[in-house]
């Protein structure tokens, strides 16, 4: 059902990047100023990943410690521990998808940190 | 948390009937999203959360960690900063933005991002679930290439960060063709590796989705990236020269933060030239 959903036309808005790499750029600093990639990618993709998907982004890069990038971040750890633990039966985005729910009634993000800890 | 954020979403794109979804997307408005394409063929709001979701968290992080490996790796190869920034400049100069016809031919571009995927494929470990009985043979000395039998329904384990830097799958070490554990993009120019030895974003009927997506905005960031800057460098937090070792979860990503410092390149100079 996804597969067609990529059409060329979708694939092809360089408009959609070119938006965010605008923004990347005007974040990474010059003059010997050590930038954290880590951070900075893992902002421009969620930025890029929300709009393609919702049409709105999160924009994360400009507010990096959004409830959203932070929700995601603290599923992503629970998620990775489970699949250690031997839970590999279902498939990673099936997980990600229970816990998603599961927490989709906690919404500050200090009692989703703490739910996520005891989950682990 | 997530999930009432997606779902606002949904909400608003299911409110919509299919006769408007239809007129939106003739009217190829920039409101015309994923959501509503996917609302076409199902109105479940269950099904349409859980396709994004796999969506979601599928993209973001695969495509921020071979950004970020990429980087890290292409700062301690001038050489190959010097080539691949000669190539974009010479495809799309230093302001012009890429058209999708410009990132398809940039040869270059092409070999440092699959060199990147090969030494550090997104998705280290991976499992596929046997559909019938079936046997698996291997090669490996550990079990003397005795076959194994996968019984239908088991999970088999395999991971292409291991089988890519194998030496014996590809070709001899040669001045062409360095070591596999070494990132070398000039190792494509007059290679092309044998089908399944190399397999980033898998292969068969499960392929990645994503794989033209995730491609397209590699390259189209990697264009806008060098156009701008044209030096590089790794900075080694604390003094940290240690080769970086990687964090395997689900996403194989750098161990420590991978720290950049950019320089920007001289216009000026380079439009006289």
């Amino acid at each position: 059902m996804v597969r067609q959903l990529f059409t060329r036309q979708r694939i092809e808005d360089l408009d959609l990047f070119e938006k965010h790499t605008n923004t990347l750029i005007s974040h990474i600093g010059r003059h010997d100023h050590a930038n954290n990639l880590t951070q900075l990618f893992y902002c421009y993709t969620l930025d890029i990943a929300t709009e393609f998907l919702f049409g709105q982004t999160v924009g994360s890069m400009n507010e990096p410690q959004s409830e959203f990038a932070e929700a995601i971040a603290e599923v992503q750890r629970v998620q990775s521990k489970f699949a250690r633990a031997g839970y590999v039966d279902a498939r990673c985005s099936v997980l990600s998808i229970k816990l998603t729910h599961h927490f989709a009634t906690v919404h500050s993000s200090h009692s989703f940190r703490a739910e996520a800890s005891t989950m682990a | 948390m997530i999930d009432a954020y997606i779902q606002s979403y949904i909400k608003r794109t299911l409110s919509l009937n299919p006769k408007d979804i239809e007129l939106l997307d003739k009217s190829s408005r920039e409101d015309y999203t994923f959501l509503h394409a996917l609302a076409k063929f199902t109105r479940s709001p269950k099904k349409i959360r859980d396709e994004v979701v796999n969506l979601l968290f599928a993209s973001r992080d695969t495509t921020a960690v071979t950004l970020m490996w990429l980087f890290y790796e292409l700062a301690a190869k001038p050489a190959s900063v010097r080539r691949l920034r000669n190539e974009i400049i010479s495809a799309v100069g230093i302001d012009r933005l890429p058209t999708p016809h410009d990132l398809k031919n940039m040869k270059f571009l092409h070999q440092v991002v699959n060199e990147t995927l090969r030494l550090h494929p997104a998705v280290p470990i991976n499992i596929r679930y046997a559909v019938r009985d079936t046997i698996v043979y291997t090669t490996s000395d550990k079990v003397k290439g005795r076959p194994i039998s996968v019984c239908k329904g088991d999970a088999v384990a395999f991971s292409a960060l291991a089988m890519q830097r194998r030496d014996d799958i590809y070709p001899p070490v040669s001045p062409s063709f360095p070591p596999a554990d070494v990132f070398a993009p000039e190792r494509w120019d007059s290679w092309t590796p044998r089908p399944w030895t190399y397999i980033p974003f898998n292969g068969g009927p499960r392929i990645c989705v994503g794989q033209q997506f995730a491609l397209m905005e590699i390259w189209y960031t990697v264009t806008r990236l060098l156009q701008k800057f044209e030096y590089i460098e790794r900075v080694n937090g604390g003094g940290n020269v240690e080769p970086m070792s990687v964090k395997a979860e689900i996403v194989g990503s750098p161990a420590r933060d991978v720290l950049i410092k950019f320089r920007e390149a001289d216009l000026s100079k380079e439009m006289k030239n």
